[in-house]
């Protein structure tokens, strides 16, 4: 996988893969979990998110937690870190969503 | 009932991708991979599928935390070498050396040059990743084009040396009958790494625009 970060934006991979660990989860949940959020638009392949999940534990925003019961599978969570960078994002495309609002409805008028 | 087949695809990856998938959706599932050899289970038509990645330019480790990734996701995966060579599991035989240092010990991933992983079709086609690393296959098969020429040129070497040199026609035989070998699979990869480079160059392209 290419940068996280281009021009302090996060990629939409990146900012996925950690709005699906706000509670513990494993690869295939978070697989899931942006199918499910996206309808389907945004499938990972698996090689993808192993290298976005391992990128990110490398950077420290989101760290393992465990083995989740009765399946041993591999379970991780976002970190103190990685919450700040989540709203810091937010905030920017908030910004982002404005200023595109506020020029694309005026441009209809 | 297993069905055995031995098939080599060396340096031809979409080739054995394909050739597995063909398998699969006649009913054939893979159960086991040697060097050259492949096992089938029966299974029912098309309920698998294959890909394979390459994954000779990483170390063991991070193979090891990739596989136990992707079975924890529910997929299968296999080994598979590209290259042929005189080795049994890390041990390797090298017919140039004196004594003891003829069997000489593999670092890393060797054998293991590709990685098989097997999901059920779900109709939904995602590929592992994005884009293969079509660069980092080309550099690999390039080494193994050399090495296998260099070491077909060694041994014919010697074999003319021990025509020249020595009564023994059976020494004579040998290094020949080695270097032949060796020189056809410099040519396998020598055609392999054209068709790296062809994928390579059309995959730049694509990025380029």
């Amino acid at each position: 996988m290419r940068d996280n970060v281009r021009g302090g934006a996060l990629t939409e991979t990146t900012f996925f893969v950690m709005l699906a660990l706000y509670r513990p989860n494993h690869g295939y949940g978070i697989m899931r979990f942006i199918e499910e959020k996206t309808n389907g638009r945004l499938v990972l392949g698996a090689g993808t998110l192993y290298g976005a999940i391992n990128n990110l534990v490398s950077k420290g925003w989101i760290a393992p937690c465990g083995e989740e019961p009765g399946s041993a599978k591999k379970l991780y969570t976002i970190t103190e870190t990685g919450r700040k960078v989540a709203e810091r994002e937010l905030e920017r495309l908030m910004e982002l969503c404005d200023i595109a609002q506020e020029i694309i409805e005026r441009s209809g008028d | 009932m297993k069905m055995r087949v031995f098939r080599y695809f060396g340096g031809f990856l979409e080739a054995q991708e394909k050739w597995l998938n063909k398998m699969a959706e006649q009913g054939y599932r893979l159960a086991r991979t040697t060097s050259l050899m492949y096992e089938f289970d029966l299974c029912a038509p098309s309920q698998y599928e294959y890909q394979i990645e390459f994954i000779a330019d990483k170390d063991q480790s991070y193979v090891r935390d990739y596989r136990s990734f992707l079975e924890e996701m529910g997929y299968r995966t296999f080994t598979k070498n590209i290259n042929l060579n005189f080795s049994i599991g890390k041990l390797r035989w090298r017919p140039w050396a004196k004594g003891t240092a003829q069997i000489a010990t593999n670092p890393g991933s060797y054998n293991q040059e590709l990685l098989i992983v097997e999901r059920e079709r779900d109709g939904k086609l995602t590929s592992l990743h994005t884009g293969q690393d079509a660069e980092a296959v080309a550099v690999y098969i390039k080494k193994l084009r050399n090495t296998n020429f260099n070491y077909g040129l060694i041994l014919a070497l010697g074999c003319l040396l021990s025509i020249f040199m020595s009564d023994s026609k059976a020494a004579a035989i040998l290094l020949g009958a080695l270097s032949v070998f060796f020189f056809i699979q410099a040519v396998f990869f020598a055609l392999a790494l054209r068709h790296a480079n062809n994928k390579k160059d059309k995959a730049e392209n694509m990025e380029n625009v």
